[in-house]
């Protein structure tokens, strides 16, 4: 049941990738070509999902918007997992007053409900797309470090690694070939468990009129538009969200289906 | 229970002391500097200067971190620079309006999740089981946000049943007591403003409800299903118990504790969605003031909003755990 809904799954990823892909030959019209003569319509055969207030097409729209939210997914969880591997495993193979240190600075961060964080990050560097990637991937941090630092906890008492140590083997040595090979099963589970919450968080942000400005065909910063439209145009603000759901329940499928198939 | 009680009381301590210097030092490296970042590119120096001066920014690191941190703990965050009123005060007005909002999300979540998280534990394989799982899948996959607008579209803009946006509608007035509109209706014993708060509060209230309800009856599923695979409710059954005793006496029972963790960690989330509930549906609550405090560069408010927050989510996860301690008495740390 599972490996089949991770299937479905990876197959939903496929699309979405393939779509970024080849988003310039898969769109029928340029996403910011503006037609104002046409603005607010409905679906129709010319436009099938219709167009929004600058009669832009709104399936070019989420065409080109694939590209970029899967960047913001996939890089934000990037970057966190990077930050996030390197804290844990120095905390839990090393530990010491800067572990320490650095473990309660991951407490401190989720402390933050994390939209607050995220918006406190905002209120320092300013909106904009990458700043607001750059704040999801705050947030996500403690997540890995967590994980990380549990996973090597355990593993540094497996009697390889004392056989390793006792052959006289560095600390970077065993944490490279020892601890950093055996972890990466639950590492890349969580990063794709992560990419879906980053891609809603992010469009979050989009959608507060933070994260991605206008005219870039962000899903949460259509959405955003779309709100001032919705009593009278309301596919404006319905096809972005449904795409933002779609592609979310393909990164969770999949990333379930993987957690099953490693038996994590 | 009271040493027990004690020490997570203390070790928040740091926690909060932690998040606050955080939030200070954060908004003092803000690019530029602060009064840059409100008076904009091309302001002069001269007014640079002043508002520096203004604002105590021109004191040394060391003593405005002092300054902040007094204010914290007694609860003076300053004056906002849009509103001209005490940011204590701006705090305190948009506050109920999201724990209200949160409060009854919670109650949504947990009144229909533990049912159907226990009634498709009891009927595990059937059809019920299967469609509860898809909808869990849609529920966690779902923007808040998008939840909210879709609600506005089909509740509001075609069935016309509930208002637009806003807590009350204009004109409908309610004594100030605790400054939730549907407790303060029911305390002043005012049904038609009551109903007018209640309206207004369901459509955020389901929307922000989505989430948690998902993962509680996700929760509870899995909980229960384990639970009725012990020997004891086995022994309940054979000893001739009906299917409905069994479930709800025995297996929910226990299934119910680690439904209380979840239901801890869940507050987090709730407190970030109701930011985002809050702009949808036009509320004045927290989410709603911290976003235009960012917006209009409204440091002290940000500051103050990021305190109280952090200071209530720390707090809200401390009730969490010692209820948790309370339900389960093998929970002792």
């Amino acid at each position: 049941m599972r490996r089949s809904a991770g299937v479905l799954g990876a197959a939903i990823l496929a699309t979405l990738v393939l779509t970024a892909a080849f988003a310039g030959q898969l769109a029928p019209y340029h996403p910011l070509a503006q037609d104002l003569a046409h603005a607010l319509e409905p679906p129709s055969n010319t436009h099938w999902l219709g167009t929004d207030e600058f009669g832009r097409d709104i399936l070019s729209r989420i065409i080109a918007g694939t590209r970029i939210e899967l960047l913001i997914g996939v890089g934000t969880v990037a970057m966190a997992l990077v930050a996030g591997v390197a804290v844990g495993l120095y905390t839990g193979y090393y530990g010491g007053v800067v572990g320490e240190g650095l473990m309660r600075l991951m407490d401190i961060l989720l402390a933050f409900p994390y939209l607050l964080l995220a918006l406190m990050v905002i209120a320092i560097l300013g909106p904009g797309l990458l700043r607001a990637m750059a704040a999801v991937s705050i947030l996500t941090i403690p997540q890995f470090a967590r994980l990380v630092q549990g996973l090597a906890l355990t593993l540094r008492e497996r009697q390889y690694v004392e056989a390793s140590r006792a052959a006289g083997a560095s600390g970077s040595y065993i944490v490279r070939r020892h601890l950093l090979v055996n972890m990466w099963g639950p590492i890349i589970v969580q990063a794709t468990l992560n990419v879906g919450a980053s891609i809603i968080a992010a469009a979050g942000l989009g959608f507060l009129g933070l994260g991605a400005q206008p005219p870039t065909p962000e899903w949460g910063a259509m959405l955003s538009t779309g709100r001032d439209y919705m009593l009278t145009s309301s596919w404006v603000a319905t096809f972005p969200g449904l795409a933002i759901l779609v592609t979310v329940i393909g990164f969770n499928l999949f990333g379930d289906g993987l957690r099953a198939a490693i038996g994590g | 229970m009271g040493r027990f009680l004690l020490r997570r009381a203390l070790l928040a301590v740091p926690i909060l002391w932690g998040a606050a210097t955080l939030a200070f030092l954060g908004l003092h490296i803000v690019p530029g500097g602060i009064a840059q970042a409100i008076l904009g590119q091309h302001a002069s120096a001269a007014a640079i200067a002043q508002i520096r001066h203004q604002l105590g920014l021109d004191q040394p690191l060391y003593v405005q971190y002092a300054r902040f941190l007094m204010s914290a703990a007694t609860g003076h965050y300053g004056i906002s620079f849009r509103t001209h009123d005490s940011v204590a005060t701006d705090i305190g007005q948009a506050l109920p309006y999201t724990i209200q909002l949160s409060c009854a999300a919670l109650l949504l979540a947990l009144v229909l999740g533990i049912p159907s998280g226990a009634v498709a534990a009891a009927r595990e394989g059937s059809l019920v089981d299967t469609a509860l799982s898809s909808g869990v899948l849609v529920g966690v996959s779902m923007p808040v946000f998008w939840t909210g607008l879709l609600l506005i579209i089909a509740g509001a803009a075609k069935l016309g049943w509930f208002p637009i946006s806003g807590a009350l509608t204009p004109g409908v007035i309610v004594p100030h007591v605790t400054g939730m509109p549907v407790v303060d209706a029911a305390l002043a014993g005012d049904p038609a403003a009551l109903g007018d708060a209640v309206v207004h509060l369901a459509l955020p209230a389901i929307a922000l409800s989505l989430y948690p309800l998902a993962f509680i009856a996700q929760m509870t599923r899995a909980a229960l299903v384990e639970a009725l695979g012990e020997d004891y409710v086995r022994t309940a059954r054979a000893k001739g118990l009906s299917a409905r005793v069994t479930v709800l006496h025995h297996g929910l029972r226990a299934a119910l504790i680690p439904v209380v963790a979840v239901v801890g960690l869940q507050l987090g989330g709730l407190l970030s969605g109701a930011i985002l509930t809050e702009t949808v549906f036009a509320i004045p609550g927290i989410g709603w003031l911290t976003v235009n405090a960012i917006l209009f560069r409204d440091y002290p408010v940000v500051e103050g909003v990021v305190v109280v927050t952090v200071a209530l989510f720390v707090l809200v996860n401390l009730l969490a755990d010692v209820t948790y301690a309370v339900v389960d008495p093998r929970v002792r740390y």
